[in-house]
This record gives structure tokens, C-alpha cells and sequence, in this order.
């Protein structure tokens, strides 16, 4: 009933896994969420994972210990992680109570974890060498 | 408008985006100001009823019906805010009343104007607080009571008549390890408090917090 509208989904981007959290996330939708991620990290051929915490307005103690080992375990099974976006507000809270986040790799924001994970922005017109592409158009040396 | 300090628009959207999606809380909002004929600059803790009961109609629509009610709550709590906002009593039995205790705690904050961190500090301490309720003494209930003012405060108090804490020094002292969690709530709530006292024996437990915003 409730969980409709709490929907955590779980989205591959190329090899990669990326789980956006958002709004008020129960202790009971955190810890189906980490074994729906770390299922999917089994039967996928998934090399990395992120966890976007950009949506979540509050994170406890409690929350805080469930992403953490959810981050361990999918690195114990050779899942590159990371987890990202947390706010100034909630670290600044959570670091005056005392949580670390040890052996927990964490980014800025989601373009910082996926230049982590080793993505990088390439645009066509970046790349794009018209000169280049005309020269071997003319030649004939474009692969098929 | 002071910078940092959100207008009524403002935090009727924060309140419906977390029940519709972004673009669907801004569809549901600007129709509900069309309906009551009033520009987005007109919306202040006057007009604000007006246009919470053409939202609360519209969101019958696109809100799951099991999420309806709190949010009809939020909204009419949001709309009665050009007082100050009433202290909040919280029955704790479950889970889903971590999640309404919170929310409670956050809407108090907000209508008091607090900033980021203050909110996020007494959300958390009402969650560390109202999770123990939960694990370890099954049932009770949490007490939010805003205290308005040059330094405005708000005051958390947590009461149950579980089993009670025996050790409870060691785990003020920051050393205890804890079996169930991180052993951080109570003494990671003493460290966001401004005041903090703790009464526990056999027969409950009553935990009392205030943060200055
Ligand atoms: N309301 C309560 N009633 C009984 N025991 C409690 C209560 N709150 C906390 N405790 C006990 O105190 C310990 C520390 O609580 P806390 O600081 O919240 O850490 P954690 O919940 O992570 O263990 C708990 O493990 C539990 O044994
Ligand atoms: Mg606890």
C-alpha cells in the first residue's frame, strides 16, 4: 500500500547500477532495497554501483548503517561502489553524532561518482573530425 | 524575502514532491492558484487555506490513496502556519510512525523558519529517538513542541514504559557496541542537543532534547 509511492527503482546505465533514493525512506524499504541491489549485482553483469542519497531529506544513524553495509557487501562481491549527494545538512549531522562512513567510497554528486567509475563526457562535436571523415570516406577506409 | 528562508510557494512544493512527481507537484499547485485567482506572488499564510483546499481536491487524483491522508495533514498544518504552529503528540507503535514523527518534527522546523541543519538535527534526534521506542520498548509516543521566540527552540520528548536502560552510562560514554545498530542514537542525540536529559528504569524510559534553531 504505502510502499506504491516509496518505490525505490533500481536503473542500469550501461554496466553499471544507479539507485536513486528520495523522500522518507522506511527501515523496512532500506533493507528490501539492499537485497533487491545486491540480487541484481548477482545475476547481472553489473561492474559498478551508485547510490544516489540526492533525494533523501533526512539520513540516521540507523539509514546511515544500512547504506554502508549495502556499499560493503557489494564491494566484498567486486562491485566497484560508491554513494553520492549527500547534502551539507545531513553530513554536518551526521558527522556531530559521531557516524563514519569508513571503507565507504563517497562523491560530491553523481557526476563526480561516475567520473569516479571512470566515465567520461564525450560529445560528437568533440570528436567528430570532419576533415578526417571526408579524408577517409574518400579513401574508402571506413570500416563497413 | 530573506534569502534562505522559504516562501509559502516554496514549501508547499517541498511538501508535495514528496508525494508527486516534481513536474506533477508544479501542475497540481499552479492549477490550484488559477482556481483561486491569485498570481504565485499572492500566496502568503493568508491565501494559503484558499489554495491548500483546491490542492488537497486536485491530489485526490494523482496521490496514492494509502499516502493521502499525511499529506492532507502536511498541507492543512502548512496552511494554518501564520500562527504559530501547534506542538505535535506522535503514538508510537511501528514503523510508519518513525516516518510520521519526523515529518512532524520537519514541518515544526519549517514553519519556525529553521535552517537546513537545524531541521536535519531534529528529524534525526525524533527518528534516533522514536526508532528506540520501536526496537527495544515496543510502544510509546513522541511529543514535538515548538517554542517560539528570539532564539526559537524546539523541545523533543520521548516516552515509553519499556524495560528501561541498564547500561546506561556506558553508552552515553560513546564505548558501547551495540548488537542492534550503531549504538549512536542516544549519545549521537545528546551531541545535536542543546539540552538533554535522560530518566530510565524498569518501569520506561522518557528522553527529553531541545534544539535551538
Ligand atoms: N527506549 C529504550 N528502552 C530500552 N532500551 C533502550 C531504549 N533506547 C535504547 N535502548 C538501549 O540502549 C542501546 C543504545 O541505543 P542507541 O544509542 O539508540 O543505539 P542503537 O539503537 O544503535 O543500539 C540500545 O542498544 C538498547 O539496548
Ligand atoms: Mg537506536
Amino acid at each position: 500500500m504505502e510502499e506504491q509511492y516509496e518505490r525505490i527503482p533500481i536503473i542500469k546505465l550501461w554496466d553499471q547500477l544507479l539507485v536513486p533514493l528520495q523522500g522518507d525512506v522506511t527501515d523496512e524499504r532500506a533493507d528490501r532495497l539492499s537485497e533487491e541491489v545486491l540480487e541484481r549485482l548477482r545475476t547481472s553483469d553489473a561492474r559498478g554501483l551508485v547510490i544516489d542519497i540526492t533525494g533523501l531529506w533526512m539520513v540516521d544513524s540507523h539509514l546511515c548503517a544500512t547504506l554502508s553495509n549495502l556499499a560493503s557487501s557489494a564491494q566484498l562481491m567486486g562491485t566497484r561502489t560508491v554513494i553520492c549527494g549527500m547534502s551539507p545538512a545531513i553530513a554536518m549531522t551526521l558527522q556531530t553524532m559521531g557516524v563514519e562512513m569508513r571503507g565507504v567510497r563517497m562523491a560530491l554528486d553523481l557526476e563526480e561518482a561516475l567520473d569516479w567509475l571512470g566515465f567520461r563526457v564525450v560529445r560528437p562535436d568533440d570528436e567528430l573530425d570532419l576533415d578526417a571523415t571526408v579524408d577517409d570516406l574518400e579513401t574508402g577506409e571506413v570500416a563497413n | 524575502m530573506v534569502k534562505g528562508i522559504k516562501d509559502v510557494h516554496e514549501q508547499i512544493l517541498d511538501v508535495l514532491s514528496r508525494y508527486l512527481s516534481p513536474l506533477n507537484a508544479k501542475g497540481v499547485l499552479s492549477r490550484a492558484l488559477a482556481r483561486a485567482d491569485l498570481r504565485r506572488d499572492q500566496l502568503d499564510d493568508v491565501t494559503a487555506p484558499q489554495v491548500v483546499g483546491n490542492i488537497q481536491r486536485a491530489a485526490r487524483l494523482f496521490v496514492d490513496p494509502a499516502a493521502l491522508a499525511q499529506l492532507e495533514e502536511e498541507l492543512t498544518r502548512l496552511a494554518s502556519s501564520g500562527q504559530a504552529p501547534a506542538a505535535v503528540k506522535v503514538q508510537v507503535n511501528g514503523e510508519r510512525d518513525i516516518v510520521k514523527a519526523r515529518a512532524a518534527g520537519r514541518q515544526i522546523c519549517e514553519q519556525l523558519r529553521a535552517n537546513a541543519f537545524s531541521v536535519q538535527k531534529v528529524a534525526t534526534v525524533v527518528s534516533e529517538l522514536a526508532r528506540n521506542i520501536v526496537s527495544y520498548a515496543e510502544q510509546g509516543h513522541m511529543e514535538v513542541t515548538p517554542i517560539p521566540g528570539g532564539r526559537a527552540r524546539v523541545r523533543i520528548v520521548a516516552v515509553d514504559d519499556g524495560p528501561g536502560i541498564p547500561n546506561l552510562a556506558r553508552i552515553l560514554s560513546g564505548k558501547y557496541r551495540s548488537k542492534t545498530g550503531l549504538g549512536l542514537g542516544i549519545v549521537g542525540s545528546k551531541r545535536l542537543a542543546d539540552k538533554f536529559d535522560i530518566q530510565t528504569g524498569r518501569h520506561g524510559t522518557t528522553v527529553s532534547v531541545e534544539i535551538v534553531l
